[in-house]
């Protein structure tokens, strides 16, 4: 009986272990794919293709730019950073707040004089120039929609699809 | 009418009848003595009738139709040129011709120069038609004409240069009610409020000259919150307000010329001896004065043009066009004004009179509406708003004329039967 | 002239510049010193490097503003194709759109620029300070807001913006008004949050924020990009200075923009004949009498007594 115990502790705490492995920065089981979904309203979430990018480019800190367990990436960030040990977090959510012209965030980035990073993008910023930069120099998809569908109420939005005017008015600028 | 006159009709220039001694009345007063027949008469038979018959039933329904359907059905609508002719004809061209009001109350009464006395009341009426239907040309222009009294007392933006435009617009038309007011006590048989209205005219005079110098200027200056929009050559920082109000100067006494010489030839009857035989020499007593404002226009467009350094402009196309400008509309009337005034040709000073006229309507027309975004495209008023603004023209012509032919402008006024003249 | 005694010309010249000048003493400008803006004025940083086109910009502002249905869907981007007067002119503000975007084929590098065109609320505006009904306020919070109420449609305003955004509803018989963007001072502004465009970029061109922190941000994205950004923040000093501001890695005039604006506010321009507007109504009164009294001194008072006047006086 003390035995089966003791082996079915060993076995749930080497199970969280390595559940939670990730946690603390073991990084050689990256995701192979992520779930972008925090900000879906006009377009649906992503599914990011993790593990096609990590072969593409293999320094995480390219796209994790807070991460520096590998080689820092920008020589601007070197500048300073270049010593620094890695975080463990690679979430961008953690620095790219999803409203970032809040008035609390505003007075935020303003306001405290020791802060060094005041002109950090929101969320949805990051996520685009992030991906969008790149993809746009090595010819890789840049269509909104070669990475999340539109939603219903974004067509709605954008009136496309379905919701495309029929008025048949002419001239944009009046004449 | 001229048929009439040569039958021995005489058109009522007095408070009573001089055949029979009954005071007139005001309907016998409004057709001049002749029988509602008889006026119609007339009426048809004067062939400038026919063409403001046309006119007018072509372009009142357009002005009908612009009330009903809103600005953009005659204008443009275009938000690049919010003004058109409306503004650009109507206001820019028609408040500098009527300069002439301040221009011989000046020089009448202020400056004592009674020679000028005869053409005093003409100078004033053509001064007070000449705002009056600028304001019938803004009514028009405005997308919300009935709204015209909301910077009198609704909502004042004080800073604005057309707040000052508008206030001296309203003010300055009181003026010149007044002033010619006295023309109508007299025909209405007032003489009383004419004596009183009598007493204030220097005052009037003075307020007079105040208000237009600056609204003559406030017109130029309203370019100055455009600076990029209208072309250098027709522009400057500085001088703007005195390049307007020098213009208005001459503007305003060839008008007066020109009038003149249109009653002359289509309305002699109506005008006293006193007037007629006095009308040449006044005629080249107001062209000594619009060739020295004329001269001094040139010098100083050539001050401005030094100022800002504007000389390589010249050789571009709109160089060109400007130095037509300046060529017919001053230039020109400068040379053919003074070899006139030194021949004492008159016929010359009245052509030169209209030619400086239409310089003064190009350069107004440039200003606001020819160069104005002379970098964009290029915009030509469309044919409604051609045609309203042509109706309106002809509107004050014939308002004009109604009251040419009534109001002792062109005559004087007897109140009693002619006195003999008498040492006292 | 009539036997008038000099108390009643006195009285009457007194009365007259006296009207005058109650009607006038309100249009001189107030201090000539200069104006600061309002410190708390917030404003947008407009970075055309991080612009794609994708007009979702435009649709935000159509949907929050309940704007008229465009002609073509937000999406379709031909409308950058759209040309006017006769190649002239792209796609501009109008009465239905209080932004758009436009594209721009630059010189030197192979991809286009895109430009959001919107009112820029300038610091001291020109619209505001052509307008004598003040129909605008330029608010605390850096909006220049319009009020429809007291308008009475003279387009001074549109004549006076020097980049001509107003837009107006020509097509109305009986309620003409501006339109323009209000920087969504009504649910936005006031509320603490960002425009509806702002909110809506997904590549965050816009940056949101107090107008002198952005364009210290401006300047500190120039200094750590050299490469990417011409040296310059368009709308910092023209006309004075503007809320909405620019960045761009090509030379503005290619992007659209009008490079010679003057760098004051376009009020400064009116000020020299409003200066003189109160030394006119004081100057002149005295020097045209004193005229008058020249010229009457010698013949005045023989004039005219021995004549019969027919006019009766």
């Amino acid at each position: 009986m003390q035995i089966r115990k003791i082996r079915i502790m060993t076995g749930i705490i080497l199970a969280l272990f390595f559940i939670s492995a990730p946690a603390f920065g073991v990084d050689d089981a990256p995701p192979t794919s992520v779930r972008i979904d925090s900000l879906s309203h006009l377009y649906e979430g992503v599914d990011f293709d993790h593990e096609l990018h990590v072969g593409i480019e293999e320094n995480c800190s390219v796209c994790h730019h807070h991460r520096f367990s590998s080689e820092v990436a920008a020589d601007r960030c070197a500048a300073c950073h270049s010593e620094c040990g890695g975080t463990f977090s690679p979430t961008c959510s953690d620095c790219h707040v999803a409203e970032p012209f809040t008035g609390k965030h505003i007075r935020q980035m303003e306001e405290d004089p020791h802060r060094f990073h005041v002109d950090i993008t929101g969320l949805k910023g990051a996520y685009h120039l992030k991906c969008l930069n790149c993809h746009i120099e090595t010819g890789a998809p840049t269509e909104c929609v070669d990475c999340h569908e539109r939603t219903d109420a974004g067509n709605r939005f954008y009136r496309s699809g379905k919701y495309a005017p029929t008025g048949g008015k002419s001239g944009g600028s009046h004449e | 009418m001229k048929n009439f006159i040569k039958e021995g009709f005489k058109p009522v220039d007095s408070l009573n009848d001089p055949d029979d001694g009954h005071q007139w009345s005001i309907m016998q007063k409004l057709l001049l003595g002749l029988s509602p027949k008889e006026y119609f008469q007339q009426l048809r038979s004067n062939p400038f009738n026919w063409l403001l018959f046309l006119i007018f039933a072509v372009g009142l329904p357009v002005i009908v139709y612009r009330y009903i359907f809103g600005l953009g059905s005659v204008m443009h609508g275009s938000f690049d040129y919010p003004w058109g002719l409306f503004l650009g004809f109507g206001l820019f061209c028609m408040v500098p011709l009527s300069a002439s009001g301040f221009l011989l109350g000046t020089t009448v009464e202020l400056f004592g120069q009674k020679d000028y006395k005869p053409i005093l009341n003409l100078a004033l009426l053509n001064g007070l038609l000449g705002y009056f239907f600028a304001v019938v040309f803004l009514l028009v222009d405005l997308g919300m004409p009935w709204r015209l009294y909301y910077p009198m007392v609704i909502s004042w933006g004080t800073a604005a240069v057309l707040f000052l435009v508008g206030w001296h617009v309203a003010t300055y038309l009181t003026v010149q009610v007044l002033e010619v007011s006295e023309s109508f006590f007299e025909w209405i048989g007032w003489p009383t409020a004419k004596n009183y209205i009598h007493k204030g005219t220097i005052g009037l005079t003075v307020a007079g000259i105040i208000l237009s110098t600056l609204h003559q200027g406030a017109l130029g200056t309203l370019l100055t919150y455009a600076p990029g929009k209208v072309h250098p050559l027709w522009y400057s920082a500085e001088f703007m307000w005195i390049f307007f109000l020098c213009s208005s100067i001459f503007a305003g006494l060839c008008m007066v010329i020109a009038v003149s010489t249109i009653v002359k030839k289509t309305m002699s009857w109506r005008c006293s001896g006193e007037f007629l035989d006095n009308l040449d020499s006044i005629t080249i007593g107001l062209a000594k004065g619009a060739s020295m404002a004329l001269v001094t226009y040139l010098v100083i467009k050539i001050v401005g043009m030094t100022h800002d350094n504007l000389w390589a402009y010249l050789t571009t196309g709109w160089g060109t066009w400007y130095l037509l400008e300046m060529g017919l509309g001053v230039v020109l009337p400068i040379i053919l004004f003074s070899f006139a005034i030194r021949n004492k040709s008159v016929g010359l000073i009245r052509f030169t009179a209209f030619l400086t006229i239409f310089g003064l309507l190009l350069n107004r027309l440039n200003t606001v509406l020819i160069t104005f975004n002379w970098n964009l495209y290029q915009e030509w008023p469309p044919l409604l708003e051609t045609i309203i603004s042509v109706t309106i023209f002809f509107l004050f012509i014939v308002v004009y004329r109604f009251l040419l032919y009534r109001l002792p402008i062109l005559y004087a006024w007897k109140t009693a039967p002619a006195k003999v003249v008498t040492p006292s | 002239m009539s036997g008038i005694s000099r108390r009643k010309f006195l009285k009457s010249t007194v009365v007259a510049g006296g009207s005058a000048a109650a009607a006038m003493s309100s249009t001189k400008s107030f201090a000539m010193k200069e104006f600061e803006g309002y410190p708390e004025s917030m404003g947008v940083l407009v970075d055309l490097t991080r612009c794609i086109g994708c007009r979702t910009c435009e649709a935000a502002c159509n949907k929050e503003h309940g704007l008229p249905e465009p002609e073509l869907p937000f999406d379709d981007f031909s409308v950058f194709d759209q040309v006017f007067h006769e190649g002239k002119q792209k796609r501009r503000t109008t009465e239905k759109a209080y932004t758009v975007v436009n594209r721009y084929e630059t010189k030197a590098q192979g991809a286009p620029v895109y430009r959001k065109l919107q009112c820029f609320h300038c610091s001291e505006p020109a619209c505001l300070t052509s307008c004598f009904v003040n129909a605008y306020t330029k608010t605390k919070e850096g909006a220049v807001i319009y009020n429809a109420d007291v308008c009475v449609g003279c387009r001074m305003c549109m004549v006076a913006c020097p980049f001509s955004m107003p837009a107006y509803t020509y097509d109305s018989a009986l309620h003409p008004q501006i339109i323009k963007c209000n920087f969504c001072y009504d649910n936005r502004l006031t509320k603490g949050k960002p425009p509806a465009c702002v909110e809506a970029c997904p590549q965050e061109a816009l940056t949101f924020g107090h107008r002198k922190t952005l364009v210290k941000t401006a300047h500190e994205r120039i200094r750590s990009n050299p490469d990417k950004y011409v040296d310059h923040v368009y709308g910092e000093t023209e006309v004075g200075g503007t809320s909405w501001m620019y960045l761009s890695s090509v030379p503005f005039d290619q992007a659209g923009f009008n490079t010679t604006l003057q760098h004051h506010p376009i009020l400064d321009n009116t000020k020299s004949f409003l200066g003189i507007v109160p030394m006119v109504l004081g100057i002149w009164p005295a020097l045209f009498m004193g005229f008058h009294l020249l010229a009457k001194g010698g013949k005045g008072d023989k004039e005219s007594k021995d004549k019969v006047e027919v006019h009766g006086e």
